[in-house]
């Protein structure tokens, strides 16, 4: 890794108390590899109101992935592969995989699920991964297809389309509450499946709080610092402890807005990040910091709360399939979730989704972006050439693709990537020199 | 005796241009085999796969990574070549998201007057998949007419069902033939009538095979003693790996289980379920009759395990845990399809396959996923597996040593499989 002097700013206070709630939830999942509640494994797009709503722990896979990642330990991949899993794969599957059939967790034990949860819809691996992990665990395993609402160049057929799809899955989420009170050997609790959509909407709504004070000039908080904090809207996001660490970085988030306390001291250039970082090595992220670029916003994380979501298939949803409301019933509640996930569904659509990229890049008053090419993650890199492109030829923005994967750092030249951001932040500062240098001249003209 | 078929699939869009001359009709292209082809032949318009060509896909390279299967990149390279020009429509129905960015792109980039993504539940046996999937068809025909500007009526669907009925049962008795000793077509001929099929007018074509059922049972046998393979994997649309494999190894390819070949062809749509609701019939074909591709689930598949004939052989042991037992009133749907792992062993040991070449196109998850089943489930009733990893292009030099090698290992294969479990296999 480069020997770049550290540029960052304070501390942040709220940083403690994210450590004891993840640190809660990390020792909870290994706890129960020998006793305690159930434990039920599923991809990150499996509603966890849903699974919250019995005593059981629901551990997503793509987070568990990601921890395997940030360990850097190869020999899990590599045990996945010996096993005819080709390299080609998610890497998040291949390490789960491996810590499975190697039975290692990364706080001792593999986690063993008493049921098994994959979608369809969003990403294929998503079913995949999961079926294979249920095969070799012997355990019930089920599939959630998330139909689409048939977003952005196809035709709208309106609210009809978009009430079958909400049909089609609450109807699936009636098949998953008997599956999971079969294989739990448990009745669903009503008010506890209630409380955690309430819960969630609110995690939710302080999230996108987050993330719109992230895009404050100076950014207040580092991408590397919401990447730690993103495990409480990905695996807690029904658990009311996240609700207070929330509410505690955006309160201490909104004093250094107002005090103009900036997370990266040295904000030269800001910058779009898009898809989920290499796990194993967030310190590629300090050295664009280091270089004076700061990352303001990205859609990856922003997806998690709703209202990129569901901006993002404003034009074609009737106006109740965008509102929220606290369930009162078990019936409200399988809307609610309906709803919910079909609208993360329609995420990796091009149309849409350029048309979000570049909203996000002229609210956060980017000078560029970052597209991380996710190696075999099909789902977030879906359309990234196109994006980058279509923000170079309609906003002028630069933009650069750095090759990687989530959890396996074989993927990852670090050297050459080094080179290249070195490369690429010292052209985003000149563009923004040479726009700024333009405005500047439109604005003479215009005022003489 | 196939030349003909074969020069469809060599000049594929010289044929598309004289068919849409000849015929005056519109020609549409589409990317999947789960796209309900009947109703676009019942609008009045000729439905066309597009399948990859040996062209390298530097086209593809500004809008998709190379980390998504040539299978994909290659289609979206021949649209963005102007290769695909004579298209007057693209559908395509979900199997994955390699595909799905392929279709977006060629939607954004070819400007075509008519394009549909159709959602294919990802989960077909359920009422509610089917429902749903029932819905999006009413929708697709709804389009089609508006496009048309005319009615397509319950009868103009029977009738097309009928002519890819007769279509799909003419090669469905071609095929019987591979499964004599020797083969009495080759896996060279057998990918070539389905190739050719997807590419052509589905009643031109059928009058073809007609001809070739009355020449194939006089023609020379083929080379007797030769080893017999299956392909079983992503989809193979370049023959040049089955010559690999026939001309210079000298096997046989007997049976398959892709969806550019056997899998395009199995299952007809219901004539009786079509006379009461065409579409509800088309549903139960493309998601229960015809074999499943891997992209497709049962969200309960674990119960039918239970009862499988190749649960204490293969490697899809699944156990109801915890309980190990099913209640007696469980309340869930079992499968109405059998596994596709089982539907490939059926066919295998149908076809008496002494070894199995899983092909997939690098990069493909579905079937990346899928392998390490595969194998465990050949190699546990006796039957050896080889991984191939290819690409559009098909570099032969590099995967002759390593096929060369497997084949030469093969002999008949006593499957380990107990005989009371066979006897409950239609073999």
């Amino acid at each position: 890794m480069a020997k770049e002097k550290k540029d960052t700013g304070p501390p942040l206070k709220t940083w403690k108390l994210l450590k004891e709630v993840n640190n809660a939830y990390n020792i909870e999942i290994n706890q129960n590899v020998t006793n305690g509640k159930p434990v039920i494994i599923g991809t990150a797009m499996v509603p966890p109101q849903l699974v919250n709503a019995f005593d059981a722990v629901f551990v997503a896979g793509e987070w568990y992935g990601s921890i395997c990642g940030f360990t850097r330990d190869v020999s899990l991949a590599e045990t996945a592969e010996s096993c005819g899993f080709p390299h080609e794969l998610c890497s998040y599957a291949r390490m789960t995989v491996g810590s499975m059939i190697q039975d290692k967790g990364f706080l001792g034990k593999y986690p063993k699920p008493m049921a098994v949860m994959g979608t369809e819809g969003y990403c294929i691996v998503q079913a995949k991964w999961f079926e294979a992990l249920a095969r070799y665990h012997n355990v019930p395993f089920t599939v959630l297809d998330i139909a689409p609402v048939h977003s952005g160049s196809q035709k709208n057929w309106g609210e009809e389309a978009v009430r079958d799809s909400v049909e089609y899955v609450v109807a699936q989420l009636k098949d998953c509450i008997e599956f999971l009170e079969w294989s739990l050997d448990q009745k669903v609790q009503e008010e506890k499946m209630i409380n955690s959509i309430i819960t969630m909407h609110r995690n939710e709504v302080l999230w996108d709080k987050l993330m719109r004070l992230w895009r404050q000039k100076p950014s207040p908080i580092s991408i590397r610092s919401l990447f730690t904090f993103e495990n409480l809207i990905v695996s807690l996001p029904t658990s009311r402890d996240a609700t207070k660490v929330l509410e505690a970085i955006i309160e201490e988030l909104e004093e250094r807005v107002e005090k103009g306390i900036a997370a990266i001291e040295n904000e030269q250039v800001r910058l779009l990040w898009q898809a989920q970082p290499g796990w194993y090595l967030l310190n590629v992220l300090r050295y664009f910091e280091s270089l004076g670029a700061t990352f303001v916003a990205s859609p990856y994380l922003e997806m998690w709360g709703a209202t990129y979501r569901f901006e993002l298939c404003k034009e074609d949803t009737p106006d109740w399939f965008r509102e929220r409301r606290d369930p009162t019933n078990l019936d409200e509640c399988l809307w609610e979730i309906a709803k919910e996930i079909i609208a993360l569904e329609v995420w990796p659509r091009l149309d849409p989704g350029i048309a979000m990229m570049k909203k996000i890049a002229i609210e956060s008053e980017a000078d560029g972006g970052v597209w991380h090419a996710v190696r075999a993650c099909k789902g977030v890199s879906y359309g990234e050439l196109a994006e980058m492109e279509d923000i170079k030829r309609d906003l002028g923005l630069p933009g650069f693709i750095l090759e990687g994967s989530p959890a396996d750092p074989r993927d990852f030249s670090e050297g050459p990537s080094l080179r290249q951001i070195r490369v690429f932040v010292e052209q985003a500062k000149r563009v923004k020199k040479r726009r700024e240098a333009k405005r500047a001249k439109m604005e003479k003209q215009t005022s003489t | 005796m196939f030349s003909e078929f074969e020069a469809i699939v060599r000049d594929r869009y010289g044929h598309a241009k004289e068919l849409k001359e000849r015929t005056g009709k519109q020609i549409f292209g589409y990317l999947c085999s789960y796209v309900p082809e009947e109703i676009i032949y019942a609008a009045g318009a000729i439905p066309t796969r597009i399948l990859t060509t040996e062209e390298a896909p530097t086209l593809s390279e500004t809008l998709m990574q190379t980390y998504y299967c040539t299978f994909a990149r290659s289609i979206l390279h021949q649209g963005l070549a102007g290769q695909l020009d004579y298209m007057d429509g693209l559908v395509t129905a979900y199997s994955c998201a390699t595909m799905r960015l392929a279709f977006e792109n060629l939607q954004r980039s070819m400007g075509l007057p008519y394009t549909k993504f159709l959602y294919l539940p990802g989960i077909i046996d359920t009422p509610e998949a089917k429902n749903y999937y029932y819905k999006e068809l009413v929708r697709f025909k709804k389009d089609l007419e508006d496009l048309f500007g005319r009615t397509i009526s319950d009868d103009d669907l029977r009738e097309a069902i009928a002519v890819y009925n007769e279509n799909r049962s003419s090669i469905s008795e071609l095929f019987e033939g591979r499964k004599e000793a020797p083969p009495k077509i080759s896996g060279r001929e057998a990918y070539l009538l389905t190739l050719s099929s997807m590419l052509t007018d589905k009643a031109d074509h059928t009058r073809l095979l007609k001809k070739l059922i009355r020449e194939v049972p006089s023609r020379e046998s083929l080379d007797v003693g030769a080893s017999r393979v299956m392909l079983v994997g992503s989809p193979v649309d370049n023959v040049k790996l089955i010559d690999l494999i026939e001309k210079d190894i000298g096997a046989w390819v007997v049976a398959d289980d892709t969806c550019t070949c056997t899998r395009y062809a199995c299952g007809t749509t219901s004539v009786d379920q079509a006379g009461k609701d065409p579409l509800r019939a088309l549903v139960e074909r493309y998601l229960i009759a015809r074999p499943p591709c891997p992209t497709k689930h049962s969200p309960t598949r674990w119960i039918q395990c239970k009862t499988c004939p190749f649960r204490d052989v293969a490697c899809f042991d699944l156990k109801p845990d915890p309980k190990q037992e099913l209640p007696k009133t469980l309340s869930f749907q079992t499968p109405e399809r059998i596994c596709r792992f089982r539907h490939a062993l059926q066919l295998a040991i149908n076809h008496k396959v002494e070894g199995v070449i899983a092909v997939e196109q690098k990069f493909c998850d579905p079937h990346g996923f899928d392998f390490h089943h595969v194998t465990q489930a050949f190699q546990h009733v006796g039957i050896p597996t080889l991984f191939l990893e290819i690409d559009n292009m098909v570099t032969v030099g590099q995967i002759k040593t390593r096929v060369q090698a497997f084949i030469e290992m093969l002999h008949p294969v006593d499957y380990m499989i107990d005989p009371e479990i066979r006897q409950g296999i239609s073999l």
